[in-house]
C-alpha cells in the first residue's frame, strides 16, 4: 500500500521536475553556447522525445493484435451499432467511477468492474450463462427457431417424473412440437431415466414421463430411451444437454424437483465436436422407444 | 380383325370390366343429380341410394373400402390408409416423414427417377442426405444372388451411417426387391432402420407385399397399372401401429397447412371426421373406378408369379428364335415383367418405330430406345394364337431393327 501511494506521488511530480530540469538545461546551454547552441539543444531534445514516443508506440501495439489497440478498439467495435451503443455506455460509466476520488469506492468498485470483465470474457468466448431463472428458455426458443438450426439433438436427463411437467417445461415440449410439426426443424431426443421411474423389469417407463415421451414419438420425433443404470460406468453421459445444428451447445443443471439451476449455452465449434461424440457414445445405449413398442407386438 | 394382345400393365393397364361398370353406374347417377344429398352419406358409410344405381349398391363406406384396399396390400385390418388424386402426393408425404426420423436414406439407382429427383429434394430441405446403391449392375450384369445383394447392402447401408430406406418393391425394369429381407438383414446385422417407404407402383396386383408391410412404414401405388382401374388413384398404407399414428397426424396437419392441396385427399380425410380441413370439391371417378377394379382384383399370390413366370418362358423361346435375347436377373429377382432386347447392332431402332411395330399386329407394350422392349405378362396361359401374334411381331421388328441399321451411313 504504501509503494503505491509512493509511487503514484513521484507520478504526479515527475512531468514537472522534467520540465523544470529541461528548461534550466536549456538557459545553461544559451548562456554557454549562444543561440546555435540552443538550437542544436533543441533539436536533439526534440529527437529523442519522438524516439522515445516511437519505441512506447510499437511496444504498447507489440502487446495487442492490431484491431486490440486501444485506439483502434472503439474503431473496430463502431461497425457493430448495438454494440458499439453499449461500448460508449460503459466507458461513460467506467469514466465516471474513475472520476469519484474515495478511494474505499474505488476499490469496491474495481473489484465489481473486474467481475463484470470476467463475464464479459466468458460472452466473448461464446459462453452464456443463465442461473437461477427460467430466462434461458427465451434464447432456447430463439435458436430452435434460427433458420441456420435445422437439427436440434437433445439429451433428457430425467431425475424424477417431474420433468418437463410444470408449465415452462410444458411450453418448451409444445415449442418443440410444433416446430417439427411445422417441418422446420428436425428433432432427436435420448431421455436418461432414474432407475425408479424406469424399472428393470418393465418393457416401458412410468406415468407421467411415459405419456410425454410417447407425444414425441406421435410427432415424429425420434426418441430413445435409457436408463441411468445402465450408463453408470460412464458418468461423463449423464448429463441434460442439446446440441443445436453445429452452431451450439447447452447444458442444464437441475435440481431434484427437475428444477434449472444453471444453463450454459456454449457457441464453439469445437464444443459442439465434442458434445456430439458423447451424443455418439449414448445413443449405443438407448435403445429406440419405437422398438420398445414393436416389442410389445 | 385382331383382338388386343394387351401387355402393358406396368405403364398403364387396361380398364377392368368391373371399373368400367362401377363408373358408368356413377356416371349415370351424377349425370342427373351431381350433388345428391345422400351422396356423402353414401360415400361415409355406404347408406343406400336411390335404386338403380348398380354396382355403386356393394358400396360399404370409405373405411370398408380401405380396408378391403389394406387388404390387397397385404397389411393387417389396423393398417391406416390414405386417398389422393396422384401418387406422387403421397410419395412427398411419406418421404416428408421419413426425413423427420432419418438423416441419411438409402435408395437404389433403380428407383423411378421422378421420385428419386423428390427423394433428393426431401433430403436438401432438411439438410439430410441421400445414398444411391447400385442395384441393376450388380443384379442384371454380374448375377448376383439375393442373399448376396442384401448381405452387400447391409454393409453398404451401416458403413455410410444410413438410417433410413426407400426402395421400390418392384422397380420399372420389371425386377423384385426384397425389401424384406433388406431390412432383416440390416437389423440383424445392428444396423438401424428407423423408417421405410416403398414405392409398391409396380407391385400393387402383381407380387405379394404382406412381408413388405411387415417392415415398411409407408407403402405407396397408384391404381392405374395392374389394378386395371385406369385411374390415377394415389394409394397410401402404413401398416405398422407404432408409425401410422404419427403418419396420420402429420398429413392431417399438412392438409391443416396447405402444405398439400390435393384435392382428393383433403376430401376423403375430411369425409372419416378429420377436423380443420377444408372441404374441396373433387372429382369422385378415380375412387370410383379404383372400387370397381378392387371388386375385380385377384391377390396376387407366388402361384399368379409361378403362372406369369411360365409364359415368360414361353416368350423367351420364341424371342430367341426370333432374335431378340431376355434381359433376366436370378429367378428370385423375376416377376410378371419380361424385357426382351435386340441384338447390339440392331439397338438404333426407335422407340416409337418400334412400338409402332407391335402395335400394327394389335400388341401393346412399351418400347424403349436402344431396342428394349417390356412386356408386363398375364397370369392366364398365353394361348398358341397369341405367341403366335407375338412371333410374328418380333420378327418384323428385328427385321426393320436390321433394315434400319443397314441404313446408317458408315
Amino acid at each position: 500500500m504504501q509503494s503505491t501511494n509512493k509511487q503514484s506521488q513521484i507520478s504526479r511530480w515527475l512531468p514537472y521536475a522534467v520540465s523544470i530540469g529541461s528548461a534550466v538545461l536549456a538557459v545553461a546551454t544559451y548562456q554557454l553556447a549562444g543561440l546555435a547552441g540552443l538550437t542544436l539543444y533543441d533539436a536533439i531534445l526534440l529527437s529523442l522525445v519522438l524516439g522515445v514516443l516511437t519505441w512506447r508506440e510499437s511496444s504498447l501495439r507489440s502487446h495487442w493484435p492490431a484491431s486490440d489497440h486501444p485506439l483502434d478498439l472503439p474503431f473496430s467495435i463502431a461497425r457493430d451499432e448495438d454494440i458499439f451503443e453499449q461500448y460508449q455506455g460503459i466507458a461513460r460509466a467506467l469514466k465516471s467511477i474513475s472520476q469519484i476520488p474515495d478511494p474505499v469506492f474505488h476499490e469496491a468498485a474495481l473489484q465489481q468492474i473486474v467481475a463484470v470483465k470476467s463475464s464479459l470474457q466468458r460472452v466473448a468466448a461464446g459462453t452464456l450463462a443463465f442461473e437461477g431463472t427460467e430466462s434461458w428458455r427465451i434464447i432456447y426458443e430463439a435458436l430452435l427457431r434460427s433458420r441456420h438450426v435445422f437439427f436440434y439433438r437433445s439429451v433428457a436427463w430425467a431425475k424424477s417424473d417431474q420433468y418437463w411437467q410444470d408449465e415452462p417445461g410444458k411450453q418448451s415440449t409444445q415449442l418443440n412440437l410444433q416446430l417439427v410439426d411445422e417441418q422446420s426443424l428436425n428433432i432427436e431426443r435420448i431421455v436418461i431415466l432414474n432407475d425408479a421411474i424406469w424399472p428393470v423389469d418393465q418393457r416401458l417407463p412410468n406415468q407421467p414421463i411415459l405419456s410425454w415421451i410417447d407425444v414425441h414419438h406421435r410427432h415424429g420425433i425420434w426418441i430413445k430411451l435409457v436408463r441411468e443404470s445402465s450408463i453408470a460406468n460412464e458418468p461423463d453421459l449423464l448429463g441434460d444437454f442439446g446440441i443445436y445444428g453445429s452452431h451450439a451447445f447447452g447444458e442444464q443443471i437441475l435440481n431434484e424437483k427437475c428444477r434449472t439451476i444453471r444453463f450454459d449455452l456454449q457457441f464453439n465449434l469445437d464444443v459442439v465436436e465434442e458434445a456430439e461424440k458423447r451424443w455418439k457414445r449414448l445413443g449405443i445405449f438407448a435403445t429406440a422407444y419405437r422398438d420398445l413398442l414393436d416389442s410389445r407386438r | 380383325m385382331l383382338g388386343l394382345l394387351y401387355l402393358d400393365s406396368a405403364r398403364i393397364g387396361q380398364l377392368s370390366p368391373y371399373a368400367r361398370q362401377s363408373l358408368d353406374d356413377f356416371l349415370d347417377f351424377v349425370a342427373t343429380t351431381p350433388t345428391h344429398p345422400q351422396l356423402i352419406q353414401w360415400l361415409r358409410t355406404g347408406a343406400p341410394l336411390p335404386d338403380g344405381t348398380g354396382s355403386l349398391s356393394r358400396w360399404r363406406g370409405i373405411e370398408a373400402f380401405e380396408q378391403s384396399i389394406a387388404k390387397m396390400f397385404g397389411g393387417p385390418a389396423c393398417s391406416r390408409v390414405f386417398l389422393s388424386s396422384r401418387s406422387v402426393t403421397l410419395i412427398r408425404l411419406g418421404l416428408q416423414q421419413l426425413f423427420k426420423r432419418c438423416r441419411r436414406c438409402m435408395t437404389v439407382d433403380t428407383c423411378w427417377p421422378r421420385y428419386l429427383q423428390e427423394l433428393h429434394r426431401a433430403s436438401a430441405e432438411k439438410s439430410d442426405s441421400v445414398f444411391v446403391k447400385s442395384y441393376r449392375r450388380p443384379v442384371f450384369d454380374r448375377g448376383v444372388s439375393v442373399e448376396a445383394f442384401c448381405e452387400n447392402l447391409c454393409l453398404v447401408y451401416c458403413s455410410e451411417g444410413c438410417d433410413g430406406l426407400f426402395l421400390p418393391a418392384v422397380d420399372h425394369m420389371g425386377t423384385r426387391i426384397p425389401v424384406a429381407r433388406i431390412v432383416r438383414t440390416i437389423r440383424e446385422f445392428g444396423g438401424e432402420v428407423r423408417f421405410v417407404v416403398v414405392d409398391a407402383a409396380q407391385a400393387l396386383g402383381h407380387v405379394p407385399l404382406d412381408d413388405d408391410c411387415k417392415v415398411a412404414d409407408f407403402l405407396v401405388a397408384g391404381t392405374h397399372k395392374w389394378l386395371g382401374s385406369y385411374s390415377t388413384l394415389g394409394i397410401g398404407v402404413a401398416p405398422q401401429l407404432t408409425s401410422s399414428t404419427a403418419i396420420e397426424h402429420d398429413i392431417q396437419q399438412a392438409l391443416r397447412d396447405s402444405v398439400t392441396d390435393d384435392g382428393l385427399l383433403a376430401f376423403i380425410e375430411q369425409l372419416r371426421g378429420s377436423v380443420g380441413i377444408q372441404s374441396e370439391t373433387v372429382n369422385l371417378c378415380p375412387l370410383i373406378s379404383a372400387f370397381g377394379a378392387q371388386e375385380n382384383s385377384r391377390q396376387p399370390t407366388v402361384d399368379s408369379i409361378t403362372a406369369q413366370l411360365r409364359n415368360a418362358r414361353r416368350v423367351i423361346r420364341i424371342a430367341e428364335r426370333s432374335g431378340w435375347y431376355a434381359e433376366l436377373p436370378e429367378n428370385e429377382y423375376r416377376c410378371g415383367i419380361l424385357l426382351l432386347q435386340l441384338p447390339k447392332q440392331q439397338r438404333q431402332i426407335p422407340a416409337s418405330q418400334l412400338q409402332q411395330l407391335f402395335a400394327d399386329r394389335s400388341i401393346s407394350l412399351t418400347a424403349y430406345d436402344r431396342g428394349l422392349v417390356r412386356l408386363s405378362l398375364p397370369v392366364e396361359p398365353l394361348n398358341a394364337k397369341a405367341l403366335e401374334r407375338l412371333e410374328h411381331a418380333l420378327v418384323a421388328a428385328n427385321h426393320a431393327a436390321s433394315e434400319n441399321y443397314e441404313s446408317i451411313p458408315g
